[in-house]
């Protein structure tokens, strides 16, 4: 394959994955806008850990997920509390916050940014990719997923039904900070270097945004969401500032006239079912 | 640090506070009234800065500019109010939510497609003067701002109270409904809201621009994400919380520059703004003076 | 002066309200009986606008107003006291008054109408500075019609005005209802407490699960069988 369509993929892989990380608390009905902030911990935890201690870049990376996802967990309790806005609002505070922190860490850079060693190429970025994907897609014919959307259509009815929401909720927040981390991870050592900047509140809002356009439903949502957020570019061969003019277009349009986002439950079942209709015949 | 310097730094806090503190006011009656998170008002902010710069580009005279800068912040607000919030009255408030970031993007977007990138600078307005008060340094651009944004601020708030359109606007704030069975035109009421909420934004806009004599595609991040700081420290939906707020979160900034630097003065600010979600999300005034049911 | 004919509303595929006609002439008081579900309030709301209707006409004073948004009807004259009363809670006595006549123009005969509400309820006039939300049941009742009548309406729908209050208020709020009808306002009276509705009314409707089974007096409709029937179902 040539080096441009490596490139393409190696994007659209980073990018699934950190859709998945917003996907996950989107599906029990929580908007995360400080994913980025999850992405940088696990992107410098695993670089930090990868150049200072030499360690070797698949405990790294794992390293960088566990630091993520118990910052999550960590701050899902007090944050969870909120809902609705609130809770917006305050992991918007928090990836505020993050970003603002690793400007200050002189141990990896600060603002100058930090180097990033060990460096994963294409297989490695898109099996660690594959992997998420199928673990997340695993997840998803759990009872857990159902437990998910039931959370997010009506809290009050699944507590009532013995379910602990509270849980529920924290979970998908933390695994999806744990995914968010991975991704972090991926980006850090695909692109070799990190900058705080670049894990600003823009890159949780664009995360948040091709999900929402995706669709919340199903776990093809967000991989739509993330492929047309990704490919849309290249489809377009346009000045890259189109590319946004378009996207804030179609989310306006899709969430005035199908906010559930482009894949729905109802249109995925309905493609499994033609499909073994095709099978069958 | 000294009492004299130390005090000069309050100075500061409070001038940068009126900036945010007009455009806390555009988010908070956004919030009090529909329940609105309204993301668009750092891009509005954005587009009232720019129409004024453009205007005086072409040689336009200051009050013509500063008119195209408002009509369009005004402009802007109704576009937002009639893709977002009108088609989706009744449905989950994080959909427009989510329109509203389209909204940003789209408007900050089609600024670098047509102006760039860069800086531009904005021609100097106001006479660059300080005044010396009791060894105090005050610059005349930040005290005029702050004056006009505190009786802006104030001006709504007596249209709310006071005003036929106000009343409507309150009862539409606490039950679409009743408002409706009671003969208040929501069809008109919450486009005329948006406008107010357009034109606050801009003249925040156009007036950091004459403070700091530059405007970019993005001058509306910084300010418009503290701005939301400061009004939750405030108590969303409320008015004079997010005066509050403003000034707060000038207070904070300023202060922490000077003590901790200026590359932790972000910490500071949304550490306290998370801080202050999880120990009391209703804001240090609480509820809402426009309407306390809602949230 | 209102006129319904054949009018229908639907809530997705529930029909709420069937083919119903219905008159309120000038001055008259009519009540609408019926069960719950049995589309009393779809009634209301459709008239004043807050519910789109699926067939069937509206007319008030000749004109069709079925297509015209609430805030024309109530300019018009049409003013409703809805269900729960709904006052404002977060806004003074006084705003919830002035919202009232959010519609009209002179403020000067607006200020002597309201002058007059607080004439009549003192209780009111004490705390019309006060925040709506301390106002107890029976005065919150008050002001929701004192708040349509500022609207300068010539008909009042209410909406169950008397759920929820003692008897001693609903008994006052009727003898209110008939001195305002004696002043030439027309009432259309929707009611679960039929006894108190048709001791005051001078004609009556009866629906059942959406549609009107009985339609006379009081005296025929006391003597119908089929009032009964709306209530037991069956």
């Amino acid at each position: 394959m040539s080096g441009y369509g490596e490139a393409i993929l190696v994007m659209l892989a980073i990018n699934i994955v950190v859709a998945l990380a917003g996907y996950l608390p989107l599906a029990a009905g929580q908007l995360n806008l400080g994913i980025a902030g999850f992405m940088a911990v696990g992107g410098y935890t695993s670089a930090y850990l990868t150049s200072a201690y030499h360690l070797p870049m698949g405990v790294g990376m794992a390293a960088g997920a566990a630091a993520a996802g118990l910052l999550g967990l960590l701050v899902a309790v007090p944050v969870l509390r909120t809902s609705g806005i609130y809770l917006a609002l305050a992991t918007f505070a928090l990836g505020q916050v993050i970003q603002a922190a690793f400007l200050n860490i002189e141990a990896v850079g600060a603002a100058a940014g930090y180097p990033v060693k060990p460096y994963a190429g294409f297989t490695v970025v898109l099996s660690v990719a594959f992997g998420v994907l199928v673990a997340v897609l695993l997840l998803s014919r759990t009872r857990f997923a159902l437990l998910l959307t039931a959370t997010k259509n009506d809290p009050l009815v699944t507590e009532l039904f013995g379910v602990d929401v509270r849980a529920i909720r924290v979970a998908a927040f933390s695994l999806g900070a744990l995914i968010a981390g991975i991704g972090g991870a991926l980006y850090a050592h695909h692109y070799s270097y990190l900058e705080p900047q670049n894990f600003n509140i823009m890159l949780s809002v664009y995360i948040a945004l091709y999900v929402l356009l995706g669709g919340t439903q199903t776990v093809a949502g967000p991989i739509v969401g993330a492929a047309f957020f990704t490919l849309l570019p290249e489809l377009l061969r346009a000045g890259s500032h189109w590319r946004f003019v378009i996207f804030a277009v179609l989310i306006i349009l899709v969430m005035a006239v199908r906010p559930e986002g482009l894949i729905t439950g109802a249109l995925a079942r309905r493609l499994r079912f033609g499909k073994r209709r095709e099978a069958a015949s | 640090m000294s009492g004299a310097v130390f005090a000069q730094q309050l100075v500061n806090g409070i001038m940068l506070g009126g900036i945010y503190m007009l455009i806390a006011v555009a988010f908070t009656l956004a919030i009090g009234v529909l329940n609105f998170l309204n993301f668009s008002i750092p891009g509005i902010f954005m587009v009232g800065a720019i129409a004024t710069w453009r205007a005086l580009e072409n040689g336009w005279p200051w009050v013509g500019a500063i008119a195209a800068g408002l009509l369009a912040a005004g402009v802007a607000s109704y576009l937002v109010e009639r893709f977002t919030y009108r088609w989706m009255r009744g449905l989950d408030h994080e959909i427009p939510l989510v329109s509203s970031l389209g909204f940003l993007i789209l408007f900050e977007n089609l600024v670098l497609i047509g102006y760039g990138s860069d800086q531009q600078t904005f021609p100097a307005l106001m006479p660059d003067f300080n005044i010396r008060v009791a060894g105090l340094v005050i610059g005349t651009g930040q005290l005029i701002s702050l004056v006009l944004a505190l009786v802006l601020v104030i001006a709504a708030s007596g249209l709310l109270e006071r005003t036929r359109i106000g009343r409507g606007i309150r009862a539409v704030a606490e039950n679409a409904d009743t408002a409706t069975i009671l003969g208040v035109e929501i069809h008109r009421v919450v486009p005329a809201l948006f406008i107010l909420i357009g034109l606050l934004s801009g003249v925040s806009g156009i007036l950091f621009a004459m403070n700091y004599l530059q405007v970019s595609a993005f001058m509306g991040h910084e300010i418009g994400l503290k701005g939301i700081a400061a009004m939750v420290i405030g108590g969303m939906g409320n008015i004079w919380g997010a005066i509050l707020g403003g000034l707060l979160i000038g207070l904070i900034e300023v202060l922490s520059i000077a003590f901790f630097g200026a590359n932790r003065a972000d910490i500071c600010v949304y550490g306290a703004l998370l801080l202050l979600l999880v120990v009391r999300p209703e804001g240090l005034l609480g509820g809402s003076a426009i309407v306390r049911e809602k949230l | 002066m209102l006129e319904v004919e054949n009018l229908t509303v639907r809530y997705g595929r529930i029909t709420a309200l069937a083919e119903l006609d219905l008159a309120v002439p000038e001055g008259r008081i009519v009540t609408v009986l019926g069960a719950n579900g049995a589309g009393k309030s779809s009634l209301l709301k459709a008239l004043i606008g807050l519910t789109p209707i699926a067939g069937g006409a509206i007319r008030w004073k000749g004109e069709a107003i079925h297509r015209r948004p609430a805030s024309e009807r109530v300019k018009a004259g049409l003013a409703l006291v809805p269900e729960g009363r709904r006052i404002l809670v977060s806004m003074t006595v006084e705003d919830n008054l002035k919202v009232g006549a959010y519609h009209r123009d002179d403020p000067a005969q607006v200020a002597r109408e309201i002058d007059a509400i607080y004439q009549r309820f003192p209780n009111l006039a004490e705390r019309r500075f006060q925040k709506a939300s301390c106002l107890s049941g029976g005065e919150q009742q008050m002001l929701a019609v004192g708040r349509a009548l500022v609207s300068g309406s010539s008909l009042m729908m209410l909406d169950e005005p008397s759920l929820g209050l003692s008897p001693i208020i609903i008994a006052r709020l009727f003898e209110l209802l008939v001195e305002l009808n004696k002043g030439g306002l027309a009432l259309l009276l929707v009611e679960q407490n039929t006894n108190m509705a048709l001791s005051v009314a001078h004609e009556g409707h009866v629906l059942k699960l959406g549609r009107k089974i009985a339609h006379g007096t009081p005296q025929q409709l006391l003597a119908d069988a089929r009032l009964q029937e709306a209530y037991l179902g069956g």
